[in-house]
């Protein structure tokens, strides 16, 4: 082997460290995904990042209809059937983890991260 | 030369090794006893990893049908018991005798399971945002006396007097969590979890990167903000109880869920009491009876018990961090 | 030691087994395939032969040798012109322009030109997969595949001086 050889060796090693360096800190909450689930199943599944402007969503539930809108920062009810209102006034949810729901309905709003650069495990609430 | 070579091989094999067997990450969020409960668990194998969060999920629903007051599932859950009061003996779901054994070998008075019609008024008042008279609260506390049930493990049932009604929401949700993670650790496949039921956490096995389980305690007056963090290690649950999660406010007077038997009111002097003990099940009775607690007693309680460590912040303000939790619990900023 | 540019009969066969040889790689890494992040990525452990063609043949035969091997690749094992066909043929041109300019700067052992070889196949993976997929987010996949690269690279380039120094003490020898 020459030198030249050993050259290219720490250079794609460091090149690779750099790239490992830069997606830590690029983890960051640009990449919102919104996570829609009724009954327990996902029924929507959007990349918040690529949404242009405020889109309706409507989730055919047991007593009628729930009305989601969201944009490129978060997503929130905007009406629902259920009794209580609890989702409603849960309001607009943006950050990674924040969930919205409708117990009576079984609907649930999710903002999620696909890269899990997250401080904790979990939060008890 | 040949050192560096072999060097070189070896470490480049490991680093291969590494990228290949990384462990993958699965969960799943439901709704069961009326909570969300999120089940996250880590391996190689995906389809393993789905297969045992959803065993785990049947044994928690199993435990939500045998547990719930409010709606009947199987002839011989919490619901068809409460049917049966005045009756005579009842014979119960097996899950649901074990559960309430346990809660009664403990003995602390601030625990009543008793207390269903207690907390019917309080949730019909909740909804019409009024506070419920010392009579109707008092007529409700004679149906919660200690005789107001008894247990009969050789036959398995539970005699439940006339007008008597059980509740189980203080430690039902952190049975369902330490059953979860059980069926859990059956699974081989499963290197690690993390089971997050409605302030109930439970952690076994570490994560890949060796680094202890990061669990944050919200903060008992903002929800954006945390009380602290605590650095779990395998096997360990964590449970909060707070007049922050269910409540509703009348002339300003916070009236919450967690009930003192005593007075049939909700408990005060504490916001947020937090448990860390091996079972999540024992985390969740823990986290209610130091709630419930006055303070003073509260402490000399997690210092004289063997596996029990605690958060608790008062209405003052102040927080207890009892001695176990030094290393292991930093407030937030 | 390329003679001429037109093709010996000699050479013609040599290099017939020699693209068996780079086939049958190719058969081995497919069995890893399913650990890939991306459909038609692979280790690149064929370009050993690839390396001793170049130095034996020249970069000319070498190039005719690398698109017999990537048609007869796309024939066996990924069909011609699907995405994964698409990224292994983006790999491919992509390192072997670099290889071909490392080696006739005659600085570089084969062992480099392996690295370099293994670096840049990777690279042209990911830059052809985003084109397709028309989305920068598989940049996340580079760093792993680097990594992964840096040990293939060294051994299809250790492996390809092995054989070359055996073939010249050989010719030297007789």
């Amino acid at each position: 082997m020459r030198k030249a050889d050993y050259l290219v060796l720490v250079a794609l090693v460091l090149i690779a460290a750099l790239g490992y360096g830069l997606l830590a800190l690029r983890g960051n909450s640009s990449n919102k995904i919104l996570i829609i689930k009724h009954d327990n199943a996902i029924v929507e599944r959007i990349a918040l990042k690529g949404v242009q402007a405020e889109t309706k969503l409507s989730i055919p539930v047991k007593d009628g209809t729930i009305k989601i809108r969201y944009d490129k920062n978060g997503a929130w009810v905007e009406s629902s059937p259920c009794p209580d209102k609890i989702c409603v006034h849960q309001g607009k949810i943006t950050k990674p983890g924040e969930t919205a729901a409708c117990v009576p309905e079984k609907v649930l709003l999710a903002i999620e991260e696909p890269a899990k650069e997250a401080e904790h495990d979990a939060i008890i609430k | 030369m040949k050192h560096f070579f072999t060097s070189v091989m070896i470490i480049s094999s490991l680093l291969i090794t590494g990228c290949f067997f990384q462990q993958k990450e699965y969960s799943d969020t439901r709704f069961l006893m009326d909570t969300l409960i999120k089940i996250t668990v880590y391996g190689q194998d995906k389809k393993a990893l789905e297969t045992a969060t959803t065993e785990a999920f049947k044994v928690f629903k199993q435990i939500a049908d045998a547990t719930d007051s409010y709606e009947g599932h199987l002839e011989d859950d919490l619901y068809a018991l409460n049917a049966k009061a005045g009756k005579g003996p009842f014979k119960v779901n097996p899950t649901l005798l074990d559960l309430l054994t346990k809660t009664e070998a403990f003995h602390h008075k601030q625990i009543n399971l008793a207390l269903g019609k207690v907390i019917a008024i309080w949730q019909a008042h909740g909804k019409t945002k009024t506070v419920p008279s010392k009579e109707e609260i008092q007529t409700a506390l004679t149906t919660a006396k200690p005789d107001a049930f008894t247990i009969n493990e050789v036959d398995g049932t539970v005699t439940l007097a006339p007008n008597a009604s059980l509740d189980l929401g203080a430690v039902a949700k952190g049975y369902g969590v330490e059953a979860a993670a059980n069926e859990l650790k059956k699974h081989p496949e499963v290197e690690a979890a993390l089971v997050n039921g409605g302030g109930n956490i439970k952690v076994i096995g570490t994560k890949k990167d060796g680094k202890p389980w990061r669990i944050g305690i919200q903060d008992p007056r903002d929800n954006q903000k945390l009380l602290g963090t605590l650095a779990l290690t395998a096997n360990m649950a964590v449970a909060t109880s707070g007049d922050y999660q269910r409540y509703y406010e009348v002339n300003g007077v916070r009236y919450h869920h967690i009930i003192d038997p005593a007075t049939g009111f909700p408990a005060r002097g504490t916001i947020s009491a937090t448990a860390v003990t091996t079972s999540a099940y024992v985390a969740d009775y823990y986290s209610t009876l130091l709630f419930v607690l006055p303070k003073e007693e509260a402490i000399k309680l997690v210092e004289s018990t063997d596996d029990l460590e605690a958060v608790i912040k008062d209405d003052q303000g102040n927080i207890y961090i009892s001695p176990g939790l030094k290393d292991k619990f930093s407030l937030a900023k | 030691m390329p003679s001429s540019n037109k093709l010996a009969l000699r050479e013609l066969t040599q290099m017939g087994i020699l693209l068996a040889g780079a086939i049958a790689l190719r058969l081995i890494e497919n069995t890893l395939s399913y650990l890939m992040p991306l459909p038609g990525a692979h280790l690149g452990l064929a370009n050993c032969i690839t390396i001793i063609v170049l130095y034996l043949y020249g970069p000319k035969k070498a190039f005719l040798f690398l698109t017999a091997r990537i048609i007869l690749v796309g024939l066996l094992f990924t069909g011609l012109l699907t995405p994964g066909f698409l990224i292994g043929l983006g790999g491919a041109l992509f390192s072997f322009l670099i290889m071909a300019l490392g080696s006739s700067l005659a600085v570089l052992s084969p062992v480099g030109i392996g690295l370099l070889g293994a670096f840049f196949h990777n690279v042209g993976q990911i830059l052809v997969a985003m084109i397709l997929m028309h989305t920068t987010a598989l940049l996340s996949y580079l760093p792993v595949l680097i990594l992964l690269g840096i040990p293939t690279g060294f051994f299809t380039g250790f492996l390809a001086k092995l054989f070359l120094d055996r073939l010249r003490s050989y010719w030297e020898n007789k």
